[in-house]
């Protein structure tokens, strides 16, 4: 027998073996037969030498069974059940790695929130802390330090949460590679522990803590711990004044942050009442026929401008009687304003940035009012012209007659007049939509509106003109179709206005993509 | 002799000799078959018991255009012949005692 016939007759044999063994036996025994042969024996005697295959089969055979080298036999069965238990395991695996997921979800989840909880409270400990400066600014003393006393506490809260954040972090990403080891029969190392420095974020915690609390506790001190009398705003003086209105014709009122309220006088005589403070100091003045106050106060702390304002401003409140009938001048901020049950003024005037304005019951000739981001809030109004705009605020005009005209311009606010009479309108936006809920317009309405879209309801006028561009133009307008003679066009949009060329109203309605759809109440 | 006894004596005797430096499969059936009966087919199952054990390394090198693979003993290799030798003491000194009482009695 050859080299190649030994040890594929052997091969044979050894069918059961695990294929990698298998090989290292062949090798082992090849190689025996090549020393052999390169020392003076034929192969045929080497072989010879090895005796019998079938013995020395028979005893690989027992070694490997008692080893466990031996192939699993049962390939076959395993892929038939595997293929026959497919509506079993399919669902199982499915479920399996549901569970998994949901479970790395919420770990991922509660790592997230821990991380929101330590910014948020790292987050006030700043606010805090920067907003006693402000308030040692403003000279209120012991707010500032009882705000510090506070800022400090949060830090301490913050830095204590930081190497028990990183605790917790480091054992969930430890415990899911762990889960991913387990799962995927990898080697497991563990990380190396890095060291947490707990005590000496304990200790400087604890430390920061203390200096809070003793900070608030003296600041409590000052104020015989009435935590009432923790005045954000030193106040010097609270004036009230009485005057006389008999030769004033104009009141011109001009803060910073101070809201303005304008009210009627239980009495003959008007009175004013405002608030000085270490900050922030008055002129009123009276001369010409002009009474006016104007805040000292030239412009905004920094602290301000990043809008930290801590309920700074004051109140200013003149009480009118009501035989005035000059004009009234408000300019403010970041005050809201205020005018309510006044009669026969000559011109309303207001100008705001971030305040809102309300006017409510009020008769007048003149109405202008002008907001940047503060919303204009108009019910109950006589007026003959009325001029209202606004940017980013919205305006509302309801109850109210003009017997000239209105016009509302803004660029993003809302419009939405209610229940009015007006000759004549215009309404000006850009993206914000118009809302038009039982208006009579005598003469004329114009409306118009870029991307925003306009709602009409029980409107009656004579001439309508309605524009957007992208908006929809829908709702419904008083009398009967018949009335009306009418222009409308949608490029792209649906249209359900019938063209008309006679009427003795006038409506015409244009957009360019939106959609109009009117209909007649009859009424 | 005992088979078990046998094969004992086979792993310590391959082992030792592999002290004088690496070898191959047929060096080691001609060294150790001078002291004690040692087949081809047994030779096999005991290097890789001692491989698993962890008693014998072994690399593969190119000898002649072909590949052989050359054993060497270890440090655990060299304990397990330190043991032998320390047990076959007691052997030893069992045996004098043994050979001495039966010599005794013979005359």
């Amino acid at each position: 027998m050859t080299k190649n016939e030994f040890l594929n007759e052997l091969k044979l044999r050894l069918k059961r073996i695990k294929r990698a063994e298998r090989n290292r036996i062949l090798q082992y025994y090849s190689e025996l037969i090549d020393d052999m042969t390169e020392n003076g024996k034929t192969e045929a005697e080497a072989v010879e030498t090895l005796g019998s295959v079938d013995d020395i089969a028979k005893q690989i055979l027992i070694d490997a069974n008692a080893q466990g080298n031996i192939k699993n036999n049962n390939t076959w069965l395993i892929i038939v059940l595997a293929a026959l238990g497919f509506p079993v395991w399919v669902p199982l695996l499915a479920a399996a790695f549901a569970i998994l997921v949901s479970v790395l979800a919420v770990l991922f989840a509660v790592i997230v929130s821990i991380f929101a909880v330590e910014i948020a409270v790292a987050g006030s400990a700043l606010g805090l802390i920067f907003g006693s400066f402000a308030m040692l600014f403003r000279g209120a003393a012991s707010t500032a330090l009882f705000t510090l006393g506070g800022g400090l506490v949060c830090l301490a809260l913050s830095l204590i949460l930081v190497p028990l954040l990183f605790a917790l972090v480091k054992l969930i990403i430890a415990g899911v590679i762990r889960l991913w080891c387990l799962i995927f029969k990898k080697s497991y190392s563990p990380m190396r522990s890095a060291k947490l420095h707990l005590a000496k974020f304990g200790i400087a915690s604890a430390c920061i803590f203390c200096v809070g609390i003793a900070l608030s506790l003296c600041a409590l001190g000052t104020v015989k711990f009435d935590i009432t009398l923790l005045n954000t705003d030193k106040k010097i003086e609270s004036i009230s004044k009485a005057l006389s209105t008999a030769d004033i014709n104009t009141v011109e009122i001009s803060v910073y942050t101070d809201n303005i309220s304008i009210l009627p006088s239980t009495d003959d005589s008007a009175h004013i009442s405002y608030t000085d403070t270490s900050f922030v100091t008055h002129v009123l003045n009276s001369d010409n026929g002009k009474l006016s106050l104007i805040s000292e106060q030239n412009k905004l702390h920094w602290f301000e401008y990043i809008g930290l304002n801590f309920g700074l401003d004051n109140d200013v409140e003149l009480y009118l009687p009501e035989s005035y009938s000059g004009s009234i001048i408000l300019k403010s901020s970041t005050g809201k304003m205020n005018l309510s049950d006044l009669n026969d003024i000559e011109t309303v005037d207001i100008t705001s940035s971030t305040g809102n304005i309300t006017l409510s019951d009020l008769k007048t000739t003149e109405l202008y009012a002008s907001a940047s981001t503060g919303t204009i809030r108009v019910s109950d109004i006589r007026a003959d012209t009325a001029i209202l705009s606004a940017s980013t605020g919205a305006v509302t005009f309801s109850e109210s007659n003009c017997t000239d005209s209105l016009t509302v311009s803004t660029t993003t606010g809302k419009v939405k007049l209610e229940s009015c009479t007006i000759p004549s309108l215009k309404v000006t936006v850009t993206t914000g939509s118009i809302g038009i809920y039982a208006v009579t317009c005598d003469k004329s309405a114009n409306l118009s509106s870029s991307t925003g879209s306009i709602t009409l309801s029980d409107v009656l006028t004579k001439s309508l003109t309605a524009k957007t561009s992208t908006g929809n133009i829908t709702g419904t307008l008083r009398g009967n179709e018949s009335e009306y003679a009418i222009t409308s066009s949608s490029n792209t949009g649906n249209n359900n206005l019938v063209q008309r060329t006679t009427g003795e109203r006038a409506i015409s309605i244009h957009t360019n993509t939106g959609n109009i759809n009117i209909t007649f109440s009859g009424k | 002799m005992d088979i078990q006894l046998k094969r004992g004596y086979l792993e310590i005797c391959i082992l030792a000799a592999m002290l004088s430096g690496e070898t191959y499969g047929y060096k080691l059936i001609r060294d150790v078959s001078k002291y004690i009966e040692l087949s081809e087919s047994t030779l096999y199952p005991i290097l890789k018991r001692l491989e698993t054990a962890g008693c014998v390394s072994c690399r593969s090198a190119e000898y002649n255009g072909r590949l052989r693979k050359y054993y060497f003993i270890t440090d655990s290799g060299r304990e397990r012949i330190a043991e032998f030798m320390k047990d076959w003491e007691t052997v030893y000194s069992v045996y004098n005692y043994i050979k001495e009482a039966y010599e005794n009695d013979k005359k």
